[in-house]
């Protein structure tokens, strides 16, 4: 598997009017463009176009896509069968992360809950909980995952989204 | 506007055999250095993909802004009502940027377009226009071709 850089970086400013719909706008620039430069130039671009505009922009997100470069045979899986796994954040919250298709090899014999022994899933556990290269992941508030509560397949059902299904 | 960086987002896309698809979500501080961010990404994607019988055809990074300040949108403004710019001369450069809401203020006012099309002469609209045709801060936006998105040919309001 190859995967390289889209052709192109999205940026996409968030509005909000007084009735309290939302709207984007998507910026595009070249998938060359070094990361740090897309970050100085959306906070750059940010204020003019929100002065075009009498709603509120009320964020952005710039989104550096990567994506396979060749098609690749997909073998049996089904994303529906989630591995999930239950976190706890340092502020007390408690988060998830789901895995699509989860190998049936790495399930205790139960079939459902995954085995938290299993080289591959405890690397991945304490990636998430001690970090990886540097980098601690965390909840959406920005508070640092550090213990694992649970983890077991569970099924959920996709749905028709488009012409793709997803879930 | 005071907009604050916030979580960033590591998202990982798989599609298994039957053409579905599923991704699996992490956050990452909002203060972490791109280049690490990124790194972890690489990374990630591997171990994530080692326990899936599913195919990780694509990974995205979002870095994400918000405005951390009260909301007060202008009375009046309507995310129905967008502003279109069409850059590019050639037909199959053409490219358009909506702006949500454009402001009546920046509408012709007298003529057989007022209310429709939009100033050009306006100082916000020069500013914004120059930044999106000639690029801002060493970068030049370009439309989903990677072709940037060359000069502005025309302005009008669109009511969806």
């Amino acid at each position: 598997m190859a995967i390289v850089a889209k052709p192109t970086i999205s940026i996409v400013y968030s509005f909000r009017d007084d009735d309290g719909k939302s709207a984007t706008t998507e910026v595009m620039i070249q998938g060359a463009t070094v990361p740090g430069n897309a970050v100085t130039f959306a906070a750059a671009l940010a204020p003019l176009i929100a002065a075009l505009s009498d709603a509120t922009m009320t964020g952005y997100n710039i989104i550096l896509g990567f994506a396979e470069a060749t098609g690749v045979v997909i073998g049996a899986s089904d994303i529906e069968n989630k591995g999930l796994l239950l976190l706890g954040a340092a502020n007390g919250v408690k988060s998830s992360l789901t895995i699509p298709s989860v190998l049936e090899s790495v399930l205790q014999p139960n079939n459902q809950d995954i085995d938290q022994t299993n080289t591959d899933v405890a690397d991945l556990l304490d990636a998430l909980t001690a970090g990886l290269g540097g980098v601690q992941p965390c909840n959406i508030s920005g508070s640092d995952l550090v213990l694992v509560r649970d983890t077991y397949k569970q099924n959920r059902r996709s749905h028709v989204s488009g012409r793709v299904r997803k879930g | 506007m005071a907009l604050a960086a916030r979580t960033m987002l590591a998202r990982l896309w798989f599609r298994d055999n039957d053409g579905a698809e599923s991704n699996c979500d992490v956050n990452l501080p909002a203060a972490t250095d791109l280049d690490s961010a990124l790194s972890f990404l690489a990374s990630w994607r591997v171990m994530v993909a080692t326990l899936s019988s599913a195919t990780c055809f694509e990974v995205e990074l979002f870095i994400r802004y918000v405005d951390s300040t009260p909301m007060t949108p202008a009375m009046g403004s309507s995310v129905l009502r967008h502003g279109v710019f069409i850059f590019g001369s050639e037909p199959s450069d053409m490219a358009i940027v909506r702006v949500p809401s454009i402001a009546p203020a920046l509408l012709e006012s007298s003529g057989p377009f007022a209310g429709i099309a939009i100033d050009l002469a306006a100082a916000d609209v020069i500013a914004a226009v120059a930044a999106l045709a000639s690029g801002l801060a060493g970068v030049e936006p370009c439309d989903p071709f990677a072709i940037d998105l060359g000069d502005l040919v025309t302005a009008y309001k669109e009511q969806l």
